[in-house]
């Protein structure tokens, strides 16, 4: 009897330990789901420059084996270590400087090698054997065969990571347009907003990677829907920015129904000034990527008008 | 029938410990205010003048005299904090990372 009194009484100090350390970890919840799917976003970039790395390398080995070349052979050297630089962005999650390495150096690499390559080829064809020719083609066919198939499933598998991305990103701001919600917020616009963005980027994007039946139209589906602001062409939502303008509407139409609204009233004409001109500033920009000076004028209207939210905050009641 | 008693006792002496630690530290946290202050709060009401605000002020209030009308000390609208901008202040770039270099390399002839 007197065991089992213990034994719960241990139990429930557990319990409460445990219960103590989930709280902690739910807090950091959100944050732990945006960098799994950025990790998994990069890992399935990274498996499309695998692709392409292990064709040309494989390749430009193909060549120098037939008659050995110094230029191929640095070419061939900076491609693997590229390869390893990117490696190591994808391990630290750090999409950004992975995506500027691809393209400020990986793509020009490619390029060189590319060009290094046809450079060989024109020097080096007639000299060559016409068994070591025949090599060669049949080496590259097999090469190129295995290059298409392997970009086109690695394209619609960073599709996949990237509207699963999406879809969590978009989820996490529904739980926090329903943690306003129970602080008495109307949120009707916030989850229109959600809505929006699933329909106008996740849903087509998700049809157009469906539909893609090579590594063109994959490519052309993963480029053209961007949640924020990548996409050269295509359709940029700008969510971050409807986000926050859609808050500061909800934040004025509070503000300017308080009884005690007349004692902020040079703050409030200021909010809807700044207001406006953000929703102006976007409206311009469209679907299209922004240019510096329109980020700069959307966003600095934003980060004024927060602040003026901020300062009446703590004024009226 | 004693060894097992030591145990107990052990065990018992353990948990003991641990609730009473958990107590002393949930009081700890519930109770910011320094034994000065406890002692002074009762003896010394922080606005001694609240009580000579007529009962008709509140019809007519009178924010420049008196010391509760002051808007910086009121708690402001939570609300309206929770609207202000998260912690991402400007649009993300979320560009793909994929190699534009699609050309590749063929053998001639």
């Amino acid at each position: 009897m007197i065991l089992s009194i213990i034994t719960s009484i241990l139990v429930f100090s557990i319990l409460a330990v445990s219960a103590d350390t989930n709280k902690n970890n739910q807090n950091n919840h959100p944050n732990s789901i945006k960098s799994y799917n950025q990790g998994r976003q990069l890992e399935f970039a990274l498996g499309n420059v695998k692709c392409m790395n292990d064709f040309t390398t494989t390749y430009l080995n193909d060549l120098i084996a037939v008659d050995p070349s110094d230029t191929l052979s640095v070419d061939l050297t900076k491609l693997q270590s590229d390869l390893t630089q990117m490696q190591t962005y994808e391990s630290n999650n750090d999409s950004d400087s992975l995506r500027n390495f691809i393209k400020n150096n990986y793509d020009p690499d490619l390029k060189t090698a590319r060009q290094d390559a046809n450079i060989w080829i024109k020097s080096n064809w007639r000299n060559t054997t016409m068994e070591k020719r025949s090599d060669l083609k049949n080496n590259h066919k097999d090469l190129k065969s295995t290059f298409d198939s392997c970009h086109f499933t690695s394209l619609k598998d960073y599709g996949t990571g990237r509207i699963n991305a999406f879809t969590s990103i978009l989820n996490e701001y529904q739980t926090k347009a329903d943690a306003l919600k129970a602080k008495g917020i109307d949120t009707t616009t916030l989850n229109q907003l959600i809505i929006d963005a699933k329909s106008q980027i996740i849903t087509p994007m998700q049809n157009a990677l469906d539909s893609s039946n090579d590594s063109a139209t994959a490519k052309q589906a993963l480029q053209n829907y961007c949640l924020y602001d990548g996409c050269k062409t295509g359709t940029n939502f700008h969510f971050q920015a409807k986000w926050e303008i859609t808050k500061l509407d909800i934040a004025f139409s509070r503000i300017n129904n308080n009884e005690n609204a007349t004692q902020v009233q040079d703050k409030i004409t200021q909010l809807q000034t700044d207001i406006t001109n953000a929703k102006s500033g976007l409206s311009s920009v469209g679907t299209k990527k922004y240019t510096d000076a329109q980020n700069k004028q959307i966003w600095d209207n934003i980060k004024e008008a927060n602040q003026l939210v901020k300062d009446m905050s703590k004024i009226l009641k | 029938m004693s060894k097992t008693g030591i145990i107990i006792g052990v065990i018992v002496v353990i948990v003991l410990l641990v609730i009473g630690f958990y107590i002393l530290q949930g009081q700890a946290n519930k109770s910011p205010k320094t034994p000065t202050e406890i002692v002074k709060t009762p003896t010394q009401p922080p606005y001694p003048s609240d009580k000579n605000i007529p009962t008709n002020n509140q019809n007519n209030p009178t924010p420049s005299t008196s010391p509760v009308a002051e808007p910086s000390t009121t708690t402001g609208d939570p609300a309206l904090n929770a609207l202000t901008l998260d912690s991402q202040s400007s649009e993300q770039d979320d560009s793909t990372a994929i190699p534009q270099e699609d050309t590749i390399p063929t053998p001639s002839g």
